[in-house]
């Protein structure tokens, strides 16, 4: 069957395997669509479709324009969020020559959609990194992390740069971040994601920031629900746990890790506290963030 | 010596509490040089989606407007007519807290008077909170803030 030749992507749905998008003078297959790979379930995004460049071969990943709107709810706060296309578009341009963000190109189709060809970042997400180790957390505190906290304060700073030019990333997660296979570094991902928050404009990011450092200090993030029932690997911490130990916009996330692991010194304990229920003081923006890691860094390590 | 105190204003009910307080508050009314002032912030998407017309045209009258029924309750309580000054900063900031900050700036004032609605935690870390803003940032000035229940 004869395959077609997309020139107006709207209709993201209909676009299938074996179609070809042309678009910059240039004409990517569809090989398939990439997924979204959180909490063991697997969707496709539709709107994401992983493509091969025809005239070189080379694998890349276009994203289409999909204005999906949706509230989420932190501790009684709704937000709206959104794709913004034309963010993720701007930011291209912006980093283009950044280690620490993905690259990519922007491009309209016919029909004034943003379409975004995206070179793959190749690696492992910082997510599955810190999940696939097999060692015991002393191990990995005294060894591992100096210079995992060395390359998210790089990728930190990255965000840093977003800021300054007024832009959010939008979406930082732990599996937004590629640890890219050829240089080591801590690439971001994926963002196209917004939100309104008109006086705070950079709060969510900062809290995504402090679930990175939650997940990396802890080497992995920690429940309530597994602090509760196993007991193996928690002992007795469900009976000295306190609701001021758990983040300030997650309820069930453990924050205070040094009554899980004690070896862990109070300075950088106090990092992850910013972001407890108990926290008096706040970051209010990123280098308060990288400037107290640093510390940590210099005078802990 | 006069002292010369900003008092940002909107239509809220923490800013309507904090004009409350301080025209009820015990000061040398011949001596303070006051500026009311209101800053408007650059629009969000769904605030765009109102209309130019509503934000661009409609917002900064009704604005001033509050402005000067504000200006009329302080000379009613005896402030000064001759100093006190409104202040419409047409040009959008990307946050209040930007657009005070700035006007500070411009002219130094001796204090600054601010109302503040009641947060919860997550509220400040999550919206911001002008008032802590204002006050870790600002030097060489006083803060009052006016907290409303």
């Amino acid at each position: 069957m004869e395959k077609n030749i997309i020139t107006d992507t709207t209709d993201f749905f209909s676009i299938e395997y074996g179609d070809k998008i042309l678009i910059g003078d240039k004409e990517y297959l569809i090989k398939g669509h990439e997924r979204e790979r959180r909490f063991g379930i697997e969707d496709p995004k539709f709107w994401v479709k992983l493509v091969d460049e025809v005239s070189t071969g080379e694998k890349k990943i276009i994203k289409l324009t999909y204005l999906e709107t949706f509230e989420i709810t932190f501790e009684g706060i709704k937000i709206k969020f959104f794709r913004n296309p034309d963010k993720e578009g701007e930011i291209l341009k912006l980093v283009q020559d950044h280690p620490y963000f993905m690259h990519g190109e922007v491009h309209q189709d016919i029909k004034g959609n943003n379409v975004r060809v995206l070179d793959i970042v190749r690696g492992q997400t910082f997510f599955s990194y810190i999940g696939s180790l097999s060692i015991s957390h002393k191990v990995y505190f005294e060894n591992l992390l100096p210079a995992v906290l060395k390359q998210l304060v790089k990728a930190f700073k990255a965000i840093r740069f977003l800021h300054l030019h007024g832009y959010k990333h939008g979406d930082i997660r732990n599996d937004h971040i590629i640890i890219e296979k050829n240089t080591g570094n801590y690439v971001w991902i994926d963002f196209d994601y917004d939100y309104e928050l008109t006086e705070n404009p950079f709060s969510l990011d900062i809290f995504g920031v402090g679930n990175v450092l939650l997940n990396a200090i802890g080497m992995g993030i920690h429940e309530l629900h597994m602090i509760k029932y196993d007991k193996i690997s928690y002992k007795d911490l469900y009976e000295r746990i306190e609701p001021g130990d758990f983040s300030l916009i997650d309820r069930s996330r453990f924050v205070n890790l040094q009554k899980l692991f004690p070896y862990i010194p109070k300075m950088l304990n106090n990092v992850l506290m910013h972001f407890s229920k108990s926290a008096h003081v706040h970051y209010e923006n990123i280098d308060e963030v990288i400037e107290d890691v640093n510390k940590c860094l210099y005078s802990v390590f | 010596m006069t002292t010369s105190i900003l008092i940002p204003v909107n239509d809220s009910i923490s800013s309507h509490t904090m004009l409350g307080f301080f025209i009820n508050l015990f000061i040398d009314r011949d001596n303070v040089d006051i500026t009311l002032l209101h800053i408007f912030r650059k629009p969000s998407a769904s605030e765009e989606l109102m209309g130019e017309e509503y934000m661009k045209e409609k917002q900064p009258a009704r604005m001033l407007a509050l402005l000067e029924k504000t200006k009329a309750k302080f000379i009613k309580s005896g402030f000064n007519p001759e100093n006190i000054r409104v202040r419409l900063s047409t040009d959008p900031y990307p946050t209040i807290t930007d657009g005070i900050i700035d006007q500070f700036k411009e002219e130094n004032y001796d204090m600054i008077v601010i109302g503040r609605k009641q947060m919860s935690k997550a509220e400040e870390f999550v919206l911001g909170d002008i008032s802590t803003k204002l006050m870790r940032t600002l030097e060489g000035v006083a803060i009052l803030v006016v907290k409303s229940i």
